[in-house]
């Protein structure tokens, strides 16, 4: 009875750790073949509940299926869904088991398996995915208790660590910082210099956290494409001057090898702002920021060493946290394990039950038959209690001792 | 004596809410500093952000100022009565309406031209370390009428004007 549940989940995937942005570019679920995917999926007979993740730093496909055979045939539909010559891909899959893929999805839903450890977006991102599958029809009972223990261990490790409120990467830096100096983000306006990989991160950020955002750039093509995915303004970089008295934020991360931004410029936009404080970050290199600028009262500017100082005193205060996070995730799967069995007794027990209390009366049936007529009514029923007091008496240990 | 209770009462409150006034503004003056000197300890990322202590010191100033109107209206009416003539030559009297004038200035500065920040801290720090030390000083040093109200016989400690 003590021996170790192990569900039967499978998890078949790879992720930024050992795939290259190039690999996970091709075996990327996107929107439109996520549906297909999944219905392809669940038609395989070893395969009887199926769950897709799909995000930029990993590809993972979670199901309940038949053990011995179920992984093998995922990691080819890897293979064969993709277009990709069989056996391709098997230095990057990955492949776990029972509580193995068990541990894996409550790491990866704690941003523990995150490139940012702790980065907020990946618990979203997993419950999407759950709720498409559930749409889909293709999560059943394990699928939706992996799940749903998956996203409360979640909540309880950010609840119960820090490890959601440090940041490792410069644009989450950033973004900390900023919310010292203005407060909550929500409806302030952010200006975005550049349109590169990084000005897209903090643009994603800043827009999580509600703030209204301009896109600039010195192409208007670039600055608009990343504007349409982020649903934000864009212009040309030479604009720069007419959007200055209204940013809080500035966030700038351009090519430009001078400085787009004054000391002059920015005393005469926070007197427009009526003190209004700015709040500005440059990790471009050479800067695009006078670091100048930081000595006016109200304007608040810092550049990529200051994120980077940063960064460093939080990593380590990160690592323990980790290492709790960890803990957490060790004491939820024993109580999964629980939770698994006592629902794998479920029918058992009201079988042992319906059964005994069967027979009690069965029981209690013949002896009233056989004492004949002499019983009074009262006499009958007082057997036929009995007999189903003696019956549940006998299983209330047995019972108990199961449910545990 | 239904006055004197509401002028104590105000005036108290006042006086706890620019004590309150004077904790806020040098938590905003520490943060601000270490953001100026980018020491991004620990404590930094502990405290409220700027502006939310800038936004909660205008509205304890606020409230603070009313009150203090409130404490200082009775208790005109209150020295007229004990004092007459006479009425406004109390020393804590004449403070109160420096430190009112100050933070009114303050309030105003800011409603009128967005002033805020560092230096709308510093003369806040100012006005309630003035307010503070004036109000502890008086009593320390028996140096005002109020001492008419207190319990002691009216002529044996109180200073001639």
């Amino acid at each position: 009875m003590n021996a170790a549940i192990h569900p039967d989940l499978i998890c078949v995937g790879l992720n930024h750790h050992h795939a290259p942005v190039e690999i996970r570019e091709r075996v990327a679920f996107d929107r439109d073949k996520h549906q297909d995917a999944s219905s392809r999926l669940i038609l395989d007979d070893h395969i009887h509940e199926t769950v897709i993740i799909s995000t930029c730093n990993r590809v993972e496909v979670y199901a309940h299926g038949r053990m011995d055979s179920a992984p093998e045939r995922i990691s080819d539909f890897f293979h064969r869904f993709h277009n990709i010559p069989f056996g391709s891909l098997t230095q990057y899959l990955y492949r776990f088991t029972g509580l193995d893929a068990l541990n894996q999805i409550f790491r990866v839903t704690s941003s523990l398996d995150s490139q940012i450890i702790g980065e907020p977006q990946i618990q979203g991102q997993i419950k999407n995915a759950f709720l498409k599958a559930q749409e889909l029809g293709t999560a059943g009972p394990l699928i939706h208790q992996t799940f749903s223990h998956a996203l409360s261990v979640a909540k309880r490790v950010r609840r119960e660590t820090d490890i959601g409120r440090l940041a490792t990467s410069t644009a989450y830096a950033s973004i900390q910082l900023g919310e010292k100096v203005l407060g909550s983000l929500n409806g302030k306006r952010a200006l975005i210099i550049g349109a590169g990989d990084m000005a897209h991160i903090a643009g994603k950020h800043l827009k999580s956290k509600g703030a209204r955002l301009t896109i600039l750039n010195r192409s208007l093509e670039n600055a608009q494409t990343m504007a349409a995915g982020l649903g934000s303004k864009a212009d040309v970089l030479s604009q720069l001057p007419r959007y200055l008295d209204e940013a809080d934020i500035i966030f700038a991360s351009s090519a430009a090898t001078h400085h787009l931004i004054t000391k002059e410029m920015c005393i005469r936009a926070i007197r427009h702002r009526r003190y209004r404080p700015m709040f500005l970050i440059d990790i471009s290199v050479p800067r695009n920021i006078s670091p100048d600028v930081h000595e006016i009262d109200g304007i608040y500017a810092y550049d990529i060493d200051d994120l980077t100082q940063i960064i460093k005193q939080n990593q380590n205060h990160r690592l323990g946290e980790a290492n709790t996070a960890m803990d957490i995730i060790q004491e939820e799967i024993e109580t999964f394990q629980k939770r698994l069995r006592t629902r794998q007794f479920v029918p058992l027990i009201s079988e042992l039950k319906q059964e005994s209390l069967d027979i009690a009366a069965m029981e209690a049936e013949r002896l009233i038959q056989s004492l004949g007529h002499n019983l009074s009514d009262a006499d009958k029923e007082k057997i036929a209690r009995t007999a189903l007091r003696i019956a549940n008496k006998v299983l209330h240990r047995p019972l108990i001792a199961l449910k545990k | 004596m239904l006055l004197l209770a509401v002028h104590l009462t105000f005036a108290i409150i006042g006086d706890a809410l620019i004590t309150l006034l004077g904790v806020t503004s040098l938590l905003y003056l520490y943060e601000d500093r270490k953001l100026r000197r980018k020491n991004f300890s620990k404590s930094l990322f502990k405290l409220p952000s700027l502006e939310a202590l800038d936004a909660l010191s205008l509205k304890i100033l606020v409230l603070a100022i009313m009150s203090t109107t409130i404490g200082m209206l009775t208790g005109m009416k209150l020295a007229w009565d004990f004092w007459g003539a006479k009425w406004y030559l109390d020393p804590r009297q004449i403070l109160s309406w420096i430190t009112w004038a100050i933070f009114g200035s303050i309030i105003l500065s800011r409603y009128i031209s967005g002033w805020r920040g560092r230096k709308a801290a510093w003369i806040t720090t100012i006005g309630v370390i003035l307010t503070m030390s004036g109000t502890i000083g008086f009593h320390v040093l028996d140096y005002s009428k109020h001492q008419t109200l207190s319990d002691k016989p009216q002529h044996s400690q109180g200073k001639p004007e």
